[in-house]
Order: structure tokens, then sequence, then C-alpha cells
């Protein structure tokens, strides 16, 4: 059985979405019950996965027994089986929160349908960062696109339906260039199989070098328009703002961070870091990046609303990763798949803070919240660490991967090396002057004379808040293991 | 010139293609309207199918069936074909979803017009 890990996963999570509109005709009580029992059983297969790895080395799984070149590979290794730990522990999380929350959030009516669609984006997240097959990929991709519109539009306001669309006509204008890619791909190769299609690449390049540089190009435009790569974003304030708490924290902790690992998949694997190296890929990469987490930050000074102050810092936050890739020094690749890591955790338990809040206080004016510290002192405590971890301070986990990206800018070398540094600095006070006047108005504004009261919201929304910062720090003192991981992965990738 | 002119003859579906796709991209991000937006997706979308089973074509060739006299000739590659099947259920889903949601849209804000839609939400918050 432990050999049919990697796809029992992906198909397990993918049934289980499909059952729950039955399970609901049935008892519609059983559906959270038996979503978090699926996502449970997912988050544990992956941790064995990802033990296995570690231990034995990469594995290859061959859909329905046909060989490779003709047949569709998953393919677990150390990214994959890292990224499946992270998805299907932050989505049980966030399961465990929509529990309560989304029944002010969400009409009676819709509420399977959210399980429904947290199952099957979770299934096609994890089948994303295993696959090895280019079209399987692109299906993920598309199961996941069309996912993330519906969670943002079930809130079924006005604000949310409209959100919700000009992410679909995005996300949509961002398909169209990946499957073009991929068609070129299996124009100049012949394979779908991007172990394959990569060999054949490296014997192509030379006969059609702007074949291969068109394809480079639609999967730079159209996995950046589904991260939310800098001037890519527009889609993304909105989206994250009016969704549910639940789907804002999936979305921005998990959703994004996958299409950057399929990215990174896709050039790695088929043109390989000498072909890359050639290309203008990474100076343009890098401009948007560098960009990204200058305007991110600057944009998220003024937000009055809280969600979307979190959501505006996303844009800086998956700059940085952008930069750590386009980077390219070992240093800077591992620094940017920590924080992938370290950013969904921080990302996603922010959003659950704001939900927490809103749940709450029924609004998410940032004006309105003073004093709200001394109400909800679990809540914005934790809100004040992802906080502080965000803007890097040593001892919590976005120090670490912060710290890496900066070594890796150094290790890059030059005027230019030290420059990415000035950024990544410059980004990091950015970040602390949008967080503080949220965390000052919260514990010293206000009325004063509110006594401290415990928080009063139900358990199941504090716990996976309690449990995501306490991630946070753990991580932050002791990230041996994913260190070693991300660092084993970027070797990889850089194939040294 | 003349080889650029040839080379351009041969394989003028693929030019054609990226002229469609293109039209298609500027559609949607150039239109106000929602419904043109959709139909630009869909556009877009067709012109890499076109692409994709154009690769596939042989001059000339058979479909690849056992037992029906392609053994032997050339025959047509069946992958891009099959693949573009895949494509256009994912094609007809964001197409579905889309128009859901453009009816929602309606019900909301009783217009289609993305500009005015967003100076409707602008007054209200």
């Amino acid at each position: 059985m432990i050999y049919q890990l990697p796809v029992l996963i992906v198909v397990q999570l993918l049934l289980g979405s499909f059952l729950m509109p039955i399970v609901g005709r049935i008892r519609n009580q059983l559906i959270p019950h038996i979503s978090l029992f699926l996502m449970g059983l997912a988050n544990v297969f992956s941790i064995i996965l990802l033990f296995r790895v570690v231990r034995e080395g990469n594995i290859h799984y061959h859909l329905g027994n046909w060989a490779p070149p003709w047949g569709i590979e998953i393919v677990a290794d150390l990214l994959g089986a890292y990224m499946a730990v992270i998805i299907t522990g932050i989505s049980f999380l966030v399961l465990v929160f929509a529990w309560r929350d989304i029944q002010r959030e969400i009409n009676y009516a819709l509420r399977g349908w959210f399980y429904t669609l947290v199952l099957l984006i979770s299934g096609a997240m994890v089948g994303m960062v295993l696959t090895n097959d280019l079209f399987n990929l692109y299906v993920m991709v598309e199961i996941v696109s069309l996912c993330g519109p519906a969670l943002v539009a079930i809130r079924n306001n006005r604000l949310a339906v409209e959100a919700g669309f000009k992410y679909l006509v995005m996300i949509a204008l961002g398909s169209g260039p990946i499957l073009f890619g991929i068609a070129l791909i299996y124009m100049i190769t012949g394979h779908l199989n991007m172990t394959f299609a990569g060999q054949e690449v490296l014997n192509v390049i030379h006969e059609y070098p702007r074949v291969a540089l068109l394809a480079q190009a639609f999967f730079i435009v159209g996995f950046g328009v589904k991260a939310a790569l800098f001037p890519l974003h527009v889609w993304l304030p909105d989206a994250y703002t009016s969704a549910p708490s639940p789907s804002s924290a999936l979305l921005a902790g998990l959703a994004a961070k996958v299409y950057i690992v399929g990215l990174t998949r896709v050039l790695f694997n088929l043109y390989g870091i000498d072909v890359l190296a050639t290309t203008p890929l990474f100076t343009i990469l890098k401009v948007m990046a560098v960009a990204g987490i200058i305007m991110g930050s600057i944009m998220a000074l003024n937000q009055k609303d809280i969600k979307r102050l979190v959501a505006y810092s996303s844009v800086a936050q998956i700059g940085y990763i952008f930069l750590g890739l386009s980077l390219a020094t070992g240093f800077s690749v591992t620094g940017a798949i920590l924080h992938i890591l370290n950013h969904a955790l921080i990302k996603s338990m922010m959003f659950l803070c704001c939900g927490v809040i809103i749940y709450q206080k029924k609004t998410s004016n940032v004006d309105e919240l003073g004093g709200v510290g001394k109400e909800f002192p679990i809540t914005m405590i934790c809100f004040g660490i992802g906080a502080f971890a965000m803007v890097g301070i040593p001892m919590l986990n976005g120090f670490i991967s912060k710290w890496y990206i900066s070594l890796g800018a150094l290790e890059y070398g030059g005027l230019a090396g030290l420059m990415y540094l000035l950024v990544i600095i410059i980004s990091s006070l950015l970040n602390g002057l949008y967080y503080l006047p949220v965390l000052i108005k919260a514990f010293l504004g206000g009325d004063s004379q509110k006594e401290t009261v415990f928080d009063k919201a139900p358990i199941t929304l504090i716990l996976p808040i309690v449990i995501l910062a306490a991630g946070i720090i753990i991580l932050g003192l002791l990230p041996f293991v994913p260190l070693q991981i991300a660092a084993d992965a970027a070797q990889h990738l850089l194939g040294q | 010139m003349a080889e650029a002119l040839a080379a351009l003859g041969q394989n003028y579906f693929f030019y054609y293609a990226l002229i469609l796709f293109m039209v298609g991209f500027y559609t949607t991000l150039s239109h106000s309207n929602i419904l043109k937006k959709i139909i630009g997706i869909n556009i877009m979308e067709t012109s890499i199918f076109l692409f994709f089973v154009a690769l596939g074509y042989v001059e000339g060739g058979q479909a690849p069936i056992m037992g029906r006299g392609a053994e032997g000739g050339p025959y047509m590659n069946p992958l891009p074909s099959a693949l573009i099947l895949t494509g256009i259920v994912v094609s007809v889903s964001i197409t579905a979803f889309a128009l859901a949601l453009m009816v929602k849209l309606y019900h909301f804000y009783g217009t289609l017009d993305a500009d005015e839609i967003v100076m409707l939400r602008g007054e209200r918050q």
C-alpha cells in the first residue's frame, strides 16, 4: 500500500469531494465530520510519504502501470512531498476553523458545497505538486483555478460575486497561455512527460530556440497571473477581501504557492538551470519580484480594511518567493522554498485571525478595531506574532527564510546583489509600518475602561489559530528539519 | 525571402492560431461587456485547440485504428485530439461557470457593463 501513497492522497480527496453532495442528501450534519476525517487521513499519508521520500529517495508511480513515455507518471520528490504535507495540514486546520465560521458567512444551502470545494481544491493542489506529466499538470491547474473563484463567490453577495467573476476572467486568461506553452513544448519534443521532454529540449533547443523561448514566456504569463506576480495581481485584493475567511486563508496560504511550485517544476525540469541562465527569464522575474515587493508593501500602507491590508501584503510576500527563485543560487532557492512554508503558515493564520475578529465585531475597518486586543487577547497576540514574523523578527520563522534569501542575494554578488538586499530590508521596514498601527490600535487604543476578558470565540475558531502560531514560533526556533528538506530540494532543482 | 514565405505557407495554421489567440485575448481585455469578455475567452481557447489538433495532422494520414487499413501507411497522431477533448471539457466548465456568475451579477447590479459595475460597487462601499 505504501507504494500507492502518492496517488492515494489525491484520489481520496477527489473522491471525497464528489461524495459530499450525496452525503448531504442523506444527512447534512455528517459533511464536516467526513471531510475532516478525509483531510486528516490525507495529512497522515502525506507525512508518511515525506518520511519515505527523505529516507529512500523519490517514489515513481505509473498510473495504470503504463511506463513513462506513454503513461502518466507521478513522482513524489522532496519538493512535492513537502508541499503535500503543507497543503493537507493547513487545509485541515482551515476546515476545523470553518466548522463554526461558515455558519455566519455562508448561506445554509451552500454550506455543503463549501466542503466539496475545499476537498476538491486540496486534492487538485496535491496532484499538481506531485505530477510529472505536463497535461496532467494542466488539468490539475484548471481544477484549482475553477475552485478558487467558486470559493470566493460562495459568499453570494454583490461584492463576492463581482470579485469572483474578475478572478475567474483573469485566471481563464492565464490558463490559455499555459496550454499554449504545453502545445509548443509537445510540438518540439513530442513528449508530455517532463523528464523525457526535458532531455529532448536540450537536444532541440539549438534548432528551435525561438519556440522554446515563446513557450517559456507563455508559462511565465500563465502561472504569473494565477500566482499574482506583481503587475498581474489585480484580481487578488478584491478576491481575498470579499471571500469568506476560511476561503481567503486557503487561497492566500496555499493556492498562490502551488502555482509557483508548478512554474518552478515546469521551468527547471524542462529547461534546466543552464538553459534558463542564457534566456532573459531570470531578469524579467527579478524585476517583477522586486516591483511586487515594494509596490505590494506601499499599497498595503493606506488600507482601511484589515483583510485588504493582509491581502496586499501577500503580493509582497509572493515577490519574495519569486525573487528567491530567480536569483537561482543555492541559498536563495532554499530560502524561497522555506518561505513557501512560512508564508503559508503566517498568511493563513492572519486571515483566520481576521475571521475571528469579523465573526465577533462584524466590522473589518481598522479604525473601528481600537481596543480589540483587550477583548480578544489570544487572537490579537497571534495576529501580532504573525505580523512580527512577516517583518522578520529573529526567533520567528519569517526571519529564517528572509535570512536565506538575503544570503542568496549576497551570494549572487556584485552591486545587484546589494540592491536586492536593500530591497528586502526596505520592504521589512514597510511591513512594520503597516502592521504596527493595527497592533498599536488594538492593544493601546479604544476604551481603556474595558477590562481584559478571555476570548469569547468558540474553541474551534481559536484552536487552529493557536496551532498555527505555535508552528510559527517552533519553526523560528528549530527550523532544522524543513531547512534540510528545502536545501536538498533546492540542490535537486539547481542540479548540483 | 522565398524560403520564409514557403515556411509561412506550410505552417499557415500556426500563424492563424496565434492571430486568433491574440484576437481572443484582446477582446477579453478591451471590452467592458461581460458577455463579450466570455466570448473572448472562448475564442482564445479555441485557437489553442486548433493549434494543438493541427500538430497531430498528417497529410493523407489515416485514422489510427487497427484493422481498418491503417497498418503500414501514414497515420495521424491521435494524442493531441485526445488531449483537446479534455481541453474542451475544461473550456466548457469555465464558460458555464462564468455565465452562471454573469446571471448573478445581473441580478445584483442590473447591468452587464463591467465599468458600471465597478462604479456601482464603489458607491455602496
